[in-house]
């Protein structure tokens, strides 16, 4: 029997875990985790990363997220 | 002079530890500066020095970080921010670790993160350890170290800058001189260097379990509840928009706490938040109300505070609680006190006392306020003034975890002598059960044996929303078998307050038995125990075709023979908020004190009708027996019988006091139905609670509450009788439920001179004083056998009655309804007596009593008192007089001063009316309500208002005060409502209250004046009519609650919509849904504007113009118009209010079976394909597979993507299944950290709460992935394929595996893209593409393979 080729060109379905993995769609995942749903050209890639940086977006420059410098001095007299 | 100037210590980096550390570094100039002469440094975080609880073991180095929680030390389940490098020293008094102080340095961190999250990390070296084997629990002192020594002149310049992990993104260097000569030449020995401080804030700490945004000035706001502290944060500007210079992000700020009995739900209405917190909780307002008061922008600052519309218009809060503080703070027990020692008409008389459902304890004077507060730790449940050391309090907390007392010191308002104990005790409610929590508090001085006991009491925890009769303990219940403690003796102060916070204090259940006695007949051990009992009886009724008979039979009282105890037979009693007192023998008397608990209701057989009859109650089944049978003369007779079990009881035996024609003489051990009565401990310090051991047995003294007829007993006379015979019962076992709080009188006597008890709005005063030389006589000059009243002579005992039978007694009205001011009251006030016991007036002679002092609780502080009230000269219908505090509020009504101006449009529609006379017009009253916000209005207030001459010609001047700075800052105006009356001797208006002027607080129109308060004036003399109260805001006058407490809420058009929801006037309403008045959403005109359901409401959701409304099982669509239900789909539901979300592409809900979308018309599944899997690394992420019973679903949606976000747990790690819809598909999502709360962001992003905020699938950089494709068959599922080859195309290097049906138990490894050839015959073939670091991407995957001949055997 010649040799034949079977691709999976579309990965726009996402996961079917229910009817059994045989019997779902070609592009189909039986199992995927973090993969991005929303991807060019039907490509497999990782969902983007959670973003912790809504705060202090607009912070650059001198050090952030700090108080203001502070002074003091430490001086012990020699006991006696 | 300082060697380095701080302005050259640069500062740069963005720091992004998780928590706030202070950083200290140590600059040592040279020449002192070590080594060689040049300016060097060290470095520490100074604020992490603390206690900390570890696990030391024997021979090892190994150490467990540890936490103290309720009864002992656990591991520590998050771990402490520790660092290598630092050390540990034992605490003086302490636990023995090591034969030094020293205990050693920690080496390494074995698990969690260093500076973050440690757990468990190693010594150094091993101390020599003080313990010989095993393992050690012990509280340590953790010291941050020093770093080694660097040289300043390495880190000059931006490019050389400093840093280390432990500065967490923060470097800096220095640019000045580093060698100076030393300003201060020391010598010999001295210390020399210069700190520079600076401080890293945590910029990203929230760790909130429910969240809401609100909008202000375009920024976006976060409030959050955190369930473990139960306190709501704010996060101010969280996407830090106009933030430009300020180099330190807006931080969390802890808002005020209030009580949250269930996980908030928030509404934003605006820029304000309407938040439920349950229903046993008052709804909280956090908002901008967008108002002036006297030249102030409101707006501008964040309101937090509760939400109800009261109408306090005085400068005290409404109280709970209250304690009058005896200023000398020595004993009131055999004390010389003047009346004059309490300075109740001075304007410096403080009162201590605390608002209800509220954590801080408050104290204040009636002129100037709250003064001070200090924060209990908890929600405040009871308090007892000290009746020794009268200027302390103790206070009753509950904690959530755990019950707290605490004694505090009033002048300072701070803990007292290490007083902080936490209850230990096994039958103690659980502080954070629903069903039953400790409300009283009483504390009991023994000063012959240096005893300190304090009792406490529990009840109902809905009490103050159900009627006494279904507060009931006795039941099978377990929690409800308990309901009054001791505590072991605390008469010796801790030393010290433990690590923990607390000390531990056991309390001993003292309550009596209640599952049912016997009577006991044998003298003179007749029923010691005085537990109660019952009688029974078996009523039969035979019927047949010639006539019937019912007869009673078999008659006879619970004995160990005929045993009337079990489930039918319990002592059903009800418990009040607050019934605790002393009964008898204080301090340093012969005796120890006798605590006693009033028991206002018990569940007892006697109706409330013809008592004399219907005494008895049936039980049981009833036996019915039928037959029939035929006379000689062909007659068929049909007969019935029916037996039918009845109980008369519950029954104590007691030896009364009982009046004759003259005097009391003892009835001997008589049967005494049981109905409300006061339970007495005798010597309660030493009180045995029933065991094989003993019992001491409580005295029951009855209130009959009967007036007239003390002496009429029940008698219950079988008409017919066979081996019973007629009995005769004692008392009417009638109830008292209305009785509110209960003090008693001391003195120096064997028996408190008397107690004073409020019964609804009535004070009752009993003298109680004994003299053993002369028995009491009642008010009939009668006498009462003296040893009856006594505590320990537990058998006798006497009517406590308000007539002239029983002891000599006053009942008196300190206001008719919460308010002198009120002449036309229909709702009358609750009466509450100060929590403390009443001194004797010893400058009296003879000596009477100090004063008694009530609250009516309502929207204001109103507080009566009275002195003497035991004078003979003192009559029941004494006024009382009003602890004038100062109000924030107040409205003076005169008789118009215009003379030139008649009231005409007052004048009676009468034609003969004379405009000259006073009698002519109507009478006119004026009552006030407060506007909230500027459009949200209070219910009228209950006082009524009039000129001294009423009716009078000219009409009336109106003078508005207010107190600028003690105003709520959400009240806008106060508006002044006129009733008015035909009859101008009527007592209250007969006509509708209409508003005559809205007074706005902007302060147009408002005058200074002399005594600081603000004034506006306004005459009443045209007329003026701006509509009713009813007609403007759609609720009745006559309401006196718009307020509802709830646990869900949801805005539809225009209307707040609230379920689990009550308040002091309803309950039972868990299938009702409310509806607030349109756009008000603090005002529900809860007893008309509602939609009851056939079940409880989980959720509510607005979606297409609709409410909708979810149990578990069933969704109800409502008309939010006309409140109607106009439909109901059943088999799919919301577990939880979390579990619904609309959308422009419908609204999503998801129960335990799956996920539905629902487009205005229909519902549908959509997560049928994510329901079940046989492939193993999704088994427990599938819809059947994860435990929805533990946890509900969160739903969020993602305006990016379009996508359902439903967040779930599986074994404490956060994941979402996420359903793309315009895709229709499903993808399973994992996140790094507990997804505890999720809201909608401000571009449609979903913002997520981990501990930290976080948008959800925004960052720039991507996650590690995993794809397995399906099972390749090629189109042949039954027969075999030589699979060859796999190529992908994509990036590079990506990990790709496969298994096929011959090697199915692991992923195998491809070899130049072949498949190992003992595999590649096979039936299927499954490919796993995996990416560790998140940056590649699989475009497309192709399979070799070739057919196999279609064999038989190849199938």
């Amino acid at each position: 029997m010649p040799r034949m080729v079977a691709e999976i060109k579309n990965f726009g379905v996402g996961i079917v875990a229910t009817p059994d993995s045989k019997d779902i769609p070609t592009d189909a995942s039986d199992y995927s985790l973090d993969v991005e749903p929303v991807a060019s050209d039907g490509m497999v890639k990782g969902r983007k990363k959670d973003a912790y940086s809504v705060l202090g977006s607009g912070f650059s420059g001198t050090a952030s997220n700090t108080s203001r410098v502070r002074h003091t001095i430490f001086y012990k007299r020699p006991t006696a | 002079m300082a060697v380095f100037n701080k302005d050259n210590f640069i500062l740069g980096g963005t720091y992004t530890g998780t928590q706030t550390f202070d950083y200290e570094f140590r600059l040592y100039p040279a020449p002192f500066g070590t080594p060689g002469g040049k300016s060097t440094f060290k470095y520490r975080i100074a604020n992490i020095n603390k206690v900390v609880a570890l696990k030391f073991t024997y021979n090892s180095t190994s150490v467990t970080v540890r936490r103290f929680q309720d009864e002992g030390y656990i591991d520590h389940p998050d771990g402490l921010p520790l660092f290598v490098g630092d050390s540990l020293y034992e605490i003086a008094g302490k636990e023995d670790v090591a034969s030094s102080a020293f205990i050693g340095t920690i080496a390494s961190i074995t698990t969690g993160t260093e500076g973050v999250n440690v757990t468990e990390f190693t010594l150094a070296s091993q101390p020599t350890w003080s313990f010989g084997s095993g393992t050690l629990d012990a509280q340590v002192e953790y010291r941050a170290e020093l770093s080694s020594s660097e040289d300043l002149e390495d880190y000059t310049t931006s490019g050389t800058a400093f840093t280390n992990s432990k500065l967490y993104g923060l470097n800096f260097y220095y640019t000045g001189t580093l060698n100076a000569t030393n300003p201060v030449n020391p010598s010999g020995g001295a210390q020399y260097y210069e700190i520079i401080h600076f401080t890293g804030y945590a910029d990203n700490g929230f760790k909130v379990d429910k969240m809401a945004k609100v909008f202000k000035d375009g920024k976006c706001n976060v409030i959050g509840w955190n369930e473990s502290d139960n306190r709501f944060r704010e996060r101010k500007n969280i996407y830090a928009d106009g933030l430009v210079n300020s180099n330190v992000a807006e931080l969390s700020n802890i808002l005020e706490e209030f009580k949250v009995s269930d996980k908030p739900d928030f509404v934003a209405r605006g820029d304000d938040l309407y938040i439920g917190t349950g229903k046993n909780s008052f709804p909280l307002f956090l908002g901008h109300p967008n108002i002036t008061q006297f030249g102030k922008k409101i707006s501008d600052e964040t309101i937090f505070t509760t939400g109800p519309t009261l109408v306090n218009t005085s400068i005290m809060p409404s109280l709970e609680q209250f304690v009058l503080p005896y200023s000398a703070g020595t004993t009131m027990y055999n004390a010389s006190i003047a009346n004059s020692s309490w300075s109740l008409g001075s304007s410096t008389q403080e009162v201590v006392g605390y608002q209800n459902e509220n954590g801080y304890l408050l104290k204040g004077t009636k002129s100037f306020g709250v003064s001070k507060s200090v924060y209990c730790g908890g929600v405040i449940q009871a308090i007892r003034l000290d009746y020794v050391e009268t200027d302390k309090v103790w206070v009753l907390v509950n904690k959530v975890t755990s019950y707290r007392v605490l004694l505090i010191d009033i002048p300072t308002m701070t803990i007292d002598a290490n007083r902080i104990y936490k209850l230990t005790g096994t039958s103690l409610p659980s502080a954070s059960s629903n069903e039953v929590k400790l409300t009283d508090i009483l504390v009991a001085h023994d000063g012959q044996t240096n005893n300190i006991n304090i009792y406490l009491q529990a009840s109902d925890a809905n009490i103050d929303t159900k009627p006494i009769q279904e507060c009931i303990f006795g039941t099978e219940e377990s929690i409800r078998q308990s309901y009054i403690w001791r505590t072991d003796n605390v008469y010796t102060a801790p030393s010290s307050t433990p690590a923990v916070g607390y000390t531990d204090l056991a309390c001993t259940d003292i309550t009596p038995r209640t599952e049912g006695s016997y009577e006991r007949t044998t003298t003179p051990n007749i029923n010691p125990e005085l537990d109660p009992y019952w009688y029974g009886f078996t009523s039969v009724e035979e019927q047949s075709n010639l006539g019937g008979a019912e007869y009673v039979e078999q008659g006879h009282f619970s004995s160990p023979n005929k045993p009337l105890i079990g489930n039918d037979f319990r002592i059903k009693q009800a418990l009040p908020k607050r019934g605790l007192f002393i009964y008898g023998h204080l301090y340093n008397a012969s005796h120890s004190p006798s605590v006693a608990l009033v028991i206002p209701y018990v569940e007892n057989t006697v109706s409330t009708g013809d008592r004399h009859w219907a005494i008895s109650e049936e039980y049981g089944d009833a036996i019915v027996s039928e037959g029939s049978y035929e006379t000689n003369y062909g007659e068929t007779i049909n007969t019935s019988i029916k037996s039918t079990k009845a109980k008369i009881g519950p029954i104590v035996k007691l030896n009364l006091s009982y009046p004759d024609a003259v005097n009391h003489s003892p009835t001997g051990n008589v049967n005494v139905i049981l109905g409300s009565h006061i339970q007495v401990f005798p010597k309660t310090k030493d009180f045995v609670y029933h065991t094989e051991n003993g019992y001491t047995g409580v005295k029951r003294i009855p209130f009959n509450a009967e007036s007239i007829e003390l002496n009429y007993n029940i008698e219950f006379n079988p008409d017919i009788g066979d081996d019973t015979t007629s009995e005769i019962f004692y008392g009417d076992g009638a109830n008292m439920s209305d009785f509110q709080s209960i003090t008693t009188v001391i003195n120096n006597g064997l028996i408190p001179n008397g107690i004073f008890m409020t019964e609804s709005s009535k004070l009752h005063y009993w003298d109680i004083l004994q003299n053993s030389a002369v028995d009491k006589l009642d008010a009939s000059g009668g006498n009462i056998i003296d040893s009856h009243l006594l505590s320990n002579d537990i058998s006798k005992s006497f009517f406590l009655n308000l007539n002239d039978h029983s002891l000599p007694n006053k009942t008196f009205s300190p206001s008719t309804n919460g308010d002198v001011d009120n002449p036309e009251s229909t709702t009358i006030g609750n009466a509450i007596l100060a929590s403390q016991d009443i001194f004797t007036n010893t400058t009296a002679s003879p000596d009477t009593i100090g004063f008694a002092s009530v609250v009516y609780p309502s929207d204001s502080f109103k507080l009566y008192y009275l002195y003497d009230a035991s004078n003979t000269v003192i009559s029941s219908n004494q006024a009382f007089t009003l602890f004038d505090t100062k109000a924030s509020i107040k409205i003076d009504i005169s008789n118009s001063d215009i003379t030139t101006v008649f009231d005409n449009p007052m004048l009676l529609p009468d034609k003969n009316a004379n405009s000259n006379s006073d009698s002519d017009y109507y009478a006119k009253y004026y009552r006030l309500s407060l506007m909230y916000d500027g459009y949200q209005e209070s219910v009228l207030d209950k006082s009524v208002y009039v000129s001294s001459t009423n009716p009078f010609k000219y009409g009336q001047k109106i003078v508005v005060s207010a107190l600028p700075d003690s105003l709520n800052h959400r009240i806008s105006h106060i508006n002044v409502y006129r009733g008015k009356a035909y009859d101008g001797d009527s007592s209250k208006a007969d006509s509708e209250y209409v508003l005559i002027k809205s007074i706005p607080f902007n302060g147009d129109g408002w005058a200074d004046s002399s005594d600081g308060y603000l004034k506006y004036t306004l005459y009443d003399n045209v007329g003026d009519n701006f509509g009713s109260y009813e007609a403007l805001t759609g609720i009745s006058p006559q309401m006196s609650t718009n307020f509802l407490h709830y646990g869900i809420s949801e805005e539809c058009a225009g209307y707040l919509f609230v379920a689990q929801a009550d308040n002091p006037e309803i309950s039972n309403t868990d299938n009702y849904i409310f509806r607030s008045k349109a756009g008000k959403f603090n005002i529900f005109n809860w007893a008309n504007e509602y939609c009851a359901l056939p079940e409880k409401i989980t959720a509510l959701q607005s979606y297409n113009n609709f409410l909708y409304a979810f149990s578990p099982a069933n969704v109800y669509t409502i008309n939010p118009n006309n409140l109607s239900i106009v439909d109901n789909m059943q088999g799919q539901g919301v577990l939880s209010n979390e579990g619904v979300i609309s959308t422009d592409y419908g609204m999503f809900f998801a129960d335990k079976y799956g996920v539905y979308v629902h487009n205005g018309k229909s519902s549908q599944l959509i997560s049928r394909v994510i329901e079940y899997t046989s492939n193993t690394d999704l088994a427990n992420f599938v819809w059947s597979a994860i435990d929805w019973d533990s946890q509900h679903p969160k739903l969020a949606f993602d305006s990016q993507r379009k996508a359902l976000l439903i967040f779930f747990e599986v074994s404490n790690n956060s994941y979402a299944w996420v359903y793309s819809v315009l895709q229709r598909r499903w993808d399973l999502w994992s996140f790094d950290n507990k997804v505890r709360a999720i809201i909608q962001g401000k571009f449609g992003e979903i913002i997520a709460s981990d501990g930290s905020l976080f948008q959800v699938g925004t960052g720039t950089t991507r996650k590690a992935w995993e794809f397995q494709s399906k099972k390749i068959t090629a189109g042949f599922d039954t027969y075999e394929k030589q699979f060859k080859e796999v190529h992908y195309e994509g990036t590079n290097s990506l990990d790709t595996t496969y298994k096929t049906s011959l090697a199915d138990s692991s992923w195998n490894a491809l070899s130049s893209n072949r498949l190992n050839s003992a595999h590649s015959k096979s039936k299927w073939l499954q490919i796993k593409v995996a990416d560790t670091d998140g940056t590649k991407q699989l475009e497309s995957l192709g399979v070799h393979f070739r057919p196999l001949r279609a064999k038989s055997t190849k199938v």
